[in-house]
């Protein structure tokens, strides 16, 4: 438990104040109530129970799998702590069974979820209902979702999306999809081929076979498309792939040229790109439909890892045209950039938030790589992690959470994907089935 | 510490001395019931789920208490917020009401003979006044 912060002296003058007025010891009639400012609080995960959903019809197995996903989602945010079954004194067997407020505040359980699945054929129902245990009342509406059997995961994310969102405010992201790069093989000879995975590692599939390098999936506004690159050819160039049929295509293929780096636009018709001919390279637009290609940047330094904001007005990309790699700010369709990273080190890999405050970068100095975000003008910069290697933020559909890469140190050094809060905190493994890399999240599934 | 340098006061000020000794007190009245209700509170707001823009902003709700000092949880409103939106506020006031209960169910440490001074109560929840603004 922490204490995030202290009382400070105009609420003690404001309570003093409302008091001396009221020396006589008696409120006024039709005074005012006195008003107390409180500004201290504590950061501490908030307890919850979630009873193992009941079955309504053949979901048995279902119901207690969903229930345990959804309190792992909940849990593994760090803002929630689940309170063991064993502890619980209610028992849950009927979901319209009256709570039993006052045993769930007795173990302090601070929010209480319920639900029931029901299944019937190819078909299931997940119902829940979220309750302020202390408040002794329910926190908004119940909700149900119907899917298929096999989509069990994807339901249990979003029950938990709608308690995380109901509670925090935010919207969630644990009904979302990472794509990443699936490494095996020693060090000095690593294959690598594409793979997408629900964003806790659950459910991995793989996008491409291992014949030939591949490198930094991006996954379109829509999530239907990933764009990446390749090195089938022998040099590096970017493709454009449809997840459901796995289609690909090459873009922007120019002889003599190699192209990497790409990013979708917010509306998905446009992709953005490093292109280098000539060993110099420079940002590009390519409009998906029309084929047509046009230069953003003309500088005789590297200009790379360019990312868009949200509305799609602007482009933050890294470049060493100062001497160092640095990050900086154009708009959309080119022009003048302001370099906006400014501390010690260099900077890279900038991807804007879907929220469009923030910047998350790979940061490397003094020898170690940081995770770091700052606001788009540079400013309150804050580094979230630090290591022998971290690298390539992306973002959780919310804007609360980036995921990356860390890299282990040695021969037998391994590359891993993290996650970890904007404020620093709950730095978490994603478990994948080996070596990972490059992950980029999906927005949040339809 | 506000006490302490009220009496050092008096005593430096021969005249009005009597009205130092008068004031006095109320001043330490007031640094007495409030000041451990509001540590009393704190202890159960939580503010980790809170989104950024509700830690940003202030929301003050109103509440009364039954002779025992406890909340009566039907007596909750909301009566106002600064610097957030209306579902910001309302995340907000959710997370300031469950701490007021929670930590009131044996009910609070008020002077029984003050009741009309504290069975309503405004308490405004406000994380920015720290000037931390939250967990960043």
């Amino acid at each position: 438990m922490t204490q995030f912060s202290r009382l400070t002296r105009s609420a003690a003058l404001l309570c003093t104040l409302a008091l001396a007025s009221l020396a006589g010891g008696l409120a006024p009639a039709g005074a005012e109530p006195l008003r107390i400012v409180i500004d201290q609080g504590v950061i501490e995960p908030m307890p919850f129970a979630i009873p193992a959903f009941t079955d309504e019809g053949g979901a048995k197995d279902l119901a207690a799998k969903i229930s345990a996903v959804v309190a792992a989602d909940l849990a593994g945010t760090g803002l929630f702590r689940e309170i063991p079954a064993d502890a619980h004194i209610s028992r849950v067997t009927s979901f319209d069974a009256p709570i039993a407020y006052a045993d769930w505040q007795a173990i302090n359980a601070q929010a209480l979820i319920t639900g029931a699945v029901q299944a019937s054929g190819d078909r299931i129902v997940v119902k829940f209902r979220l309750f302020d245990v202390f408040s002794g009342q329910p926190l908004g509406e119940g909700l149900q979702f119907a899917g298929t059997p096999g989509s069990w995961r994807r339901m249990a994310h979003k029950v938990a999306d709608a308690v995380y969102s109901r509670i925090t405010g935010e919207g969630g992201y644990f009904d979302s999809r990472v794509v990443y790069v699936s490494e095996s093989g020693p060090k000095n000879q690593r294959q690598k081929r594409l793979a997408v995975m629900d964003y806790d590692g659950a459910n991995v599939q793989y996008l491409t076979d291992s014949s030939s390098i591949v490198l930094a999936p991006r996954f379109s506004p829509s999530g239907d498309r990933i764009l990446y690159t390749s090195y089938a050819s022998g040099f590096p160039n970017i493709y454009l792939m449809d997840v459901g049929s796995l289609a690909t295509q090459q873009l922007a293929q120019q002889d003599g040229t190699m192209t990497f780096a790409p990013r979708f636009s917010p509306d998905g018709g446009t992709v953005v790109f490093s292109l280098e001919r000539g060993g110099n390279s420079d940002l590009y637009a390519l409009n998906i439909s029309s084929g047509r290609l046009s230069q953003l940047t003309n500088a005789p330094s590297i200009e790379t890892a360019p990312s868009f904001s949200p509305d799609g007005s602007q482009i933050v990309f890294e470049s060493d045209r100062s001497g160092t790699q640095q990050i900086y700010v154009m708009p959309a369709g080119g022009g003048e950039a302001r370099r906006i990273s400014g501390g010690k080190g260099r900077y890279g890999t900038p991807v804007w938030s879907p929220r469009g405050d923030m910047i998350a970068f790979t940061k490397q100095n003094e020898g170690r790589f940081h995770i770091g975000v700052m606001r788009t003008d540079g400013s309150e910069e804050r580094l979230l992690t630090a290591s022998f290697l971290d690298e390539g933020p992306t973002w959780a559909p919310n804007g609360r959470v980036v995921m990356f890469t860390r890299e282990s140190a040695g021969a037998g050094g391994q590359a891993q994907l993290f996650s970890v809060d904007i404020s620093g905190r709950n730095l978490r493994q994603i478990p994948t089935e080996g070596p990972a890399s490059d992950p980029a999240w999906s927005p949040l599934l339809p | 510490m506000r006490m302490g340098h009220a009496m050092t006061l008096a005593a430096l000020l021969p005249v009005p001395m009597a009205v130092a000794q008068v004031s006095a007190p109320a001043v330490a009245e007031s640094e007495t019931w409030p000041a451990r209700l509001r540590p009393a509170i704190s202890r159960c707001w939580n503010v980790a789920g809170l989104s950024p823009e509700a830690r940003a902003g202030s929301v003050t709700l109103s509440v009364r208490f039954d002779e025992a000092a406890r909340p009566l949880p039907d007596s909750f409103r909301r009566v106002g917020y600064e610097r957030m939106s209306e579902p910001a506020a309302q995340e907000a006031y959710e997370a300031a009401r469950r701490a007021v209960i929670r930590c009131g169910t044996q009910g609070y440490d008020l002077p029984p003979e003050k009741h009309a001074l504290w069975k309503e109560l405004h308490l405004t929840f406000d994380p920015g006044a720290a000037g931390e603004g939250g967990m960043r």
